[in-house]
């Protein structure tokens, strides 16, 4: 809220500039936004006194005045309003002076008379919309001096962030002040000072009030007063409302705002002549309806309190007027509401309608019930100076007293939680200052507590600690390194595995991207993911942001085509969480995925001797693998499945049907990997050169190997031979791997693949094959023997050795 | 007679190694001077024929002849080795490029986590972690946020469009202090616990905002009085001083968040002008960090501990704001940009 410091000045009695003003609530209350002076533009406009006046040689609508703007300084002045009359005191903008309209005022010659300045309306002032004619300004009206000055807009704007805590008290010019006296060390006067108590008439001539739902409405009370006009409001409201940030409208407006900025208390002024009957506070009832003063209709709901007479729903009860009964420049009478509505139906009622109102922002924050009473007696005493007519009776329909909160401290909790130990006289002198009524009881240190029911923030121990802590001031407690026994810090498993992934990761020329938790339905399409099983956002910031990420491959695979522009080749991965519907109960699941790309240069460099280079299938297999070993995951356990096997994997549906596969566990698939769709690529205008491998890291982490178990070193020589085998085309380096582990066991230990092509419709596959046995070199018979059960069985898989 | 005769060869051995420049050459000399068969050796092998005054003069004398010809005879091998090879042949261009090994890099985000992870687990605590998409209940409700209570507008939430059949409301966490209370429902106090995650906010994007972003959460609790306001200070301070590498002091002002009592925004002492008043820090000496306080006595109670019995702190901040301050980055959006071009820089 924005606070001027003039009035915060006059209700506290601070002696602090403005930024003093700043850093000490800062320090000791509230986050302070800014401290600044409030621009008026309106600098170098004086106070003049109209000294002489004759009609305008040349001009009937003109008039030239003499106007005295300082000691024997009097200006000769053209002007045109018609209400200037000779000993007016009246504002005036010299020569030079910028106004807030835009208006330049120059020495001018109007009509053959030579004009030195302007006297200025309202409306060039900045100050209301009247510009029919000039600003007349009270006689005592100091001539010479700086109208900014005399009218009080020479001011500076406080710019206080109240949290929702304090929205009770702290969001008035009344509550501030006391906060800036507490702060300043004496309590306000103005705490003690009592308003006379409304002056009624014998008889009540105010509609009769029934609160029907006492939850929703604690107390309700109102003023009748008859025979108001409304008009504009005078300067001092005006500039007073200006500076708070808010625009005067008319007398009967500006009123009840200004009593709300003064007091904190929202008031609402009904057409008196509009009700019938007796005003009651209830629920809507089932399909009632309502015109709001914007015009707008409402359908009510059941929940929401409305303002009712016995015809119809006046109001929205804290939140916004109707039509019907608003106050308009006819209005003669009105019915005055001052009233308190519990903050949680006020907020339903104004997010369901989507109605923020000054009101309803201040009546969510749980108002005070007690300052109806206070903000009853201000209005009863401002009103009828401002708007004319005659109080003619008063409400106050109170059923039950909100009473103040009594909290018992002890002296050493403070100390416990502050960290500081606090002499007794400064905890009561803190408290004290705050307006808290501090009692000591029996046993020692301990104290009872009362707390005014303006404070509802205050309900134990705690939050008297929090009041004591910040009077105190926050720099005075001394950083104090805590006395704990040694625990070692128990490692997090998922987090290390996260870590040592992404270091080896980096290590082995990944970048690591990240990227958004969301996506829209473009992406899911794209992708061909299933829509139906994505988590979906109620109030998404844009619709292309309105489903949360099934897979990291959308956006990813966008990032990868836009480095594709900058960058030949490159990997790249990311590490997260994604969502789905749990396919029965239907609430969010989250995985954490990893998915790795691989992005490969545009021309394959050179014909390297395997087959596969150049190929990203296996530009990604062999990264997969190679961090599957890092793992020192059991690759003889994983099993590479043709990814048709797994149509219940959703993920699957964006790869290449015939370049991709499963990694499968124990018949369970952990992971994916392979090249994209060509139709998934062409949606998002990205070159075949890429392709992609993803994983639930919660399997990989239970596949991972915890320890590791030596094993001998082996103390005889291998022996190498290579072996070319020729099959019939269909046949895989799979089945022909398998063949010779098979068939060349126990002593077979590796065979390495070098070499395959394809001639007049076979294949053919060149293996480097190693024999060993842990216990012996092996002879030359060992080996032949082996190497020829190995073409034997190839023989009965139409193979045969190539000569 | 036998001592000028060992000086002798001493001294032709040496004076005849420089003419040689072949390996040949080279092991032809050390046949003559210090084979099995060379003179030297045959007088040395004969010193027992002398008598012991002799013994004494010549032998010594003897040995190291042969160990100062042993040592030329190595040097001048050395030399032939290296002399025996072209090395303008031999030699590379070694202004051309190496072969190329990619490295990779990880997201300054990342790195800023590791570090801050490493100087709190130096210090004992422990990284939890929670769901992203979290329950009413726990980013809310039991972090003290009432129901239709104007506090929950102090993070504008995203909500998951809530399904028929479920039985909670969900939304993507607003804050990774949900785990405060999901830890404490598993662990008892002492505890000193560090939450780093991703988090999510419904507000537009700007240089720097971002709707998406990497919190980091610190809780430590202990019997009352144990765990301080002026403790806090103390673990605040040594973190940051640790994580800048220079001594960092913080400031605390007051505030208000549901889930601690009392509340603190929290700044830290400029470290880009030593707090003298700089443009970074709008000339106050302080840079806003994050917000702290004494975890809510509710918030206990929501995890099952008796109201208390137990005190800590929790604090959070945001990783982006270290890692733009360590590494000067503009504009937060380039954090989660994607781009190798940014990513590569770190």
């Amino acid at each position: 809220m924005k606070y001027s410091y003039q009035l915060i000045k006059e209700l506290s009695g601070t002696k602090k500039t403005p930024a003093q003003l700043g850093k000490l609530l800062m320090t000791h209350a509230f986050e302070v936004e800014g401290v600044e002076k409030f621009s008026h533009g309106i600098d170098g406009v004086v106070i003049g006194k109209v000294v002489g006046l004759r009609p305008h040689p040349n001009a009937n609508k003109l008039r030239v005045a003499q106007v005295e703007v300082g000691k024997k300084d009097v200006r000769t002045i053209v002007c045109g309003a018609p209400n200037i009359a000779l000993d007016q005191k009246v504002a005036v903008a010299l020569p030079s002076v910028k106004l807030p309209g835009g208006i330049e005022i120059q020495v001018a010659t109007l009509r053959g008379v030579e004009s030195n300045g302007m006297v200025c309306s309202a409306k060039e002032l900045g100050l209301g919309d009247d510009h029919e004619g000039i600003l007349v300004l009270a006689e005592e009206a100091p001539v010479g001096a700086s109208f900014a000055k005399y009218v009080g807009i020479d001011d500076s704007i406080i710019e206080v962030k109240i949290l929702p805590d304090r929205g009770s008290d702290a969001l008035a010019y009344q509550g501030l002040a006391r906060e800036v006296a507490a702060l300043d060390g004496y309590a306000p006067h103005f705490g003690q000072k009592m308003l006379k108590p409304v002056k009624t008439p014998s008889y009540n001539r105010a509609a009769k009030v029934v609160i029907a739902d006492k939850a929703g409405c604690p107390r309700y009370g109102a003023l009748a007063v008859r025979g108001i006009t409304v008009g504009e409001s005078p300067l001092w409201l005006k500039v007073r409302l200006l500076v708070s940030g808010l625009r005067p409208i008319n007398n009967m407006v500006d009123v009840t705002n200004y009593l709300m900025l003064l007091t904190g208390q929202p008031m609402h002024a009904f057409d008196a002549d509009k009700i019938q009957g007796t005003v009651t506070i209830r629920r809507a009832k089932k399909n009632e309806k309502l015109v709001l003063l914007t015009g707008e209709t409402k359908k009510l709901s059941e929940d929401d309190l409305v303002i009712a007479d016995s015809e119809r729903v006046l109001a929205l009860a804290g939140v916004m007027g109707g039509k019907y009964s608003a106050v308009t420049t006819e209005t003669k009478n009105i019915f005055l509401e001052v009233a308190n509505f519990s903050g949680p139906s006020i907020r339903r009622t104004k997010n369901r309608h989507h109605l923020p109102t000054d009101a309803s922002y201040r009546f969510e924050r749980n108002l005070d019930s007690n300052l109806v009473g206070e903000a009853l007696r201000e209005a009863a005493a401002l009103l009828p100076t401002l708007c004319g007519g005659k109080i003619m009776g008063m409400r106050d329909v109170y059923p039950k007293e909100a009473l103040p909160t009594k909290i018992t401290l002890s002296l050493d909790r403070v100390e416990h939680v502050l960290g500081v130990k606090l002499p007794l006289f400064q905890v009561v002198q803190h408290l004290a200052l705050l307006g808290l009524k501090v009692k000591k009881v029996a046993s020692e240190n301990t104290f009872l507590v009362t707390v005014p029911t303006r404070r509802p923030d205050l309900r134990d121990e705690w939050d008297l600690i929090e009041e004591i802590g910040r009077m105190h001031g926050y720099e005075h407690i001394v950083a104090v390194a805590p006395l704990l026994p040694l625990i070692p810090s128990m490692e997090n498993p998922e987090k290390r595995f996260e870590r040592k992934t992404k270091e080896y990761l980096a290590a082995a020329g990944f970048d690591e991207l990240l990227t958004y938790s969301f996506y829209g339905e473009k992406e899911i399409i794209a992708t061909r993911l299933p829509l139906s099983a994505h988590v979906e956002l109620e109030n998404p910031l844009t619709p292309d942001q309105k489903y949360l990420r099934l897979s990291q491959v959308p956006l990813l695979l966008s990032r990868a085509g836009e480095n594709m522009h900058h960058f030949d080749s490159f990997d790249c991965f990311e590490w997260g969480k994604v969502f789905s519907k749990h396919p029965k109960n239907k609430e969010p699941v989250e995985v954490t995925s990893l998915t790795l790309m691989t992005v490969l240069p545009k021309k394959s460099e050179k014909g390297d001797a395997a087959p596969q280079a150049g190929k990203p299938f296996f530009a990604i297999k062999g990264k997969v693998e190679a961090y599957l070993r890092a793992l020192h995951i059991d690759m003889t356990q994983i099993a590479y499945e043709p990814s048709e096997k797994f149509p219940e994997l959703p993920a699957l549906a964006h790869l290449h049907p015939t370049r991709s596969v499963c990694l499968v566990h124990e018949g369970k698939p952990f992971g994916i990997m392979g090249e994209f769709h060509p139709e998934v690529l062409r949606s998002f205008g990205v070159e075949a050169r890429l392709a992609m491998a993803g994983f639930v890291t919660e399997d990989l982490l239970a596949l991972k190997k915890q320890v590791t178990t030596f094993v001998p070193l082996q103390k005889f020589p291998y022996a190498l031979r290579d072996i070319s085998l020729v099959f019939p085309c269909k046949t895989t380096v799979g089945v022909v791997e398998q063949l010779l582990h098979e068939v060349g066991a126990p002593l077979l230990q590796e065979a390495t693949l070098f070499d395959v092509y394809e001639k007049g419709g076979e294949k053919s596959f060149a293996f480097h094959l190693s024999f060993g046995a842990p216990d012996r070199t092996l002879s030359s018979a060992e080996m032949d023997q082996v190497f020829d059960k190995i073409v034997a069985s190839a023989a009965r898989k139409e193979g045969r050795l190539r000569m | 007679m036998m001592k000028e005769r060992i000086l002798q060869i001493g001294k032709t051995g040496e004076e005849s190694l420089p003419a040689i420049t072949t390996m040949a050459g080279l092991q032809a000399w050390e046949v003559e001077y210090l084979g099995r068969k060379s003179e030297l050796n045959t007088l040395l092998k004969s010193l027992r024929d002398l008598s012991p005054e002799e013994k004494k003069i010549v032998g010594p004398l003897g040995n190291s002849t042969k160990q100062k010809l042993i040592a030329l005879f190595d040097t001048k091998k050395k030399k032939l080795l290296e002399n025996s090879i072209d090395w303008q042949a031999e030699g590379v261009d070694i202004t051309a490029p190496g072969a190329k090994v990619a490295i990779g890099h990880l997201n300054p985000l990342t790195q800023i986590e590791h570090e801050i992870q490493d100087i709190f687990t130096s210090m004992g605590f422990v990284v939890a972690d929670g769901p992203e998409v979290e329950t009413e209940h726990y980013n809310f409700d039991a972090l003290n946020f009432p129901k239709d209570h104007p506090s929950r507008d102090m993070q504008d939430t995203f909500w998951i469009k809530p399904d028929k059949k479920a039985k909670e409301r969900y939304l993507p966490r607003t804050h990774t202090s949900g785990v405060q209370v999901r830890y404490m429902e598993a662990h008892k106090p002492p505890l000193r616990i560090i939450v780093p995650g991703k988090v999510f906010r419904n507000e537009a994007t700007d240089a720097s905002h971002e709707h998406t972003f990497h919190q980091f959460e610190c809780l430590m609790v202990d019997v009352e009085g144990q765990v301080t306001v002026a403790t806090f200070k103390y673990v605040a301070e040594t973190f940051f001083s640790a994580f800048f590498g220079e001594k960092v002091t913080v400031r605390l002002r007051p505030s208000f968040f549901p889930f601690t009592e009392p509340s603190f925004e929290f700044d830290i002492s400029c470290i880009i002008c030593g707090a003298h008043g700089c443009a970074t820090c709008k000339h106050s000496g302080w840079l806003e960090i994050g917000g702290a306080g004494m975890v809510n006595q509710r918030v206990f109670e929501a995890a099952g501990y008796k109201r208390g019995q137990y005190q800590g702190f929790a604090w959070g901040f945001g990783m982006a704001r270290l890692a733009m301050m360590k590494y000067k980055i503009a504009d937060i959006r380039l954090l989660m940009s994607g781009d190798l071009r940014f990513i590569r820089q770190f």
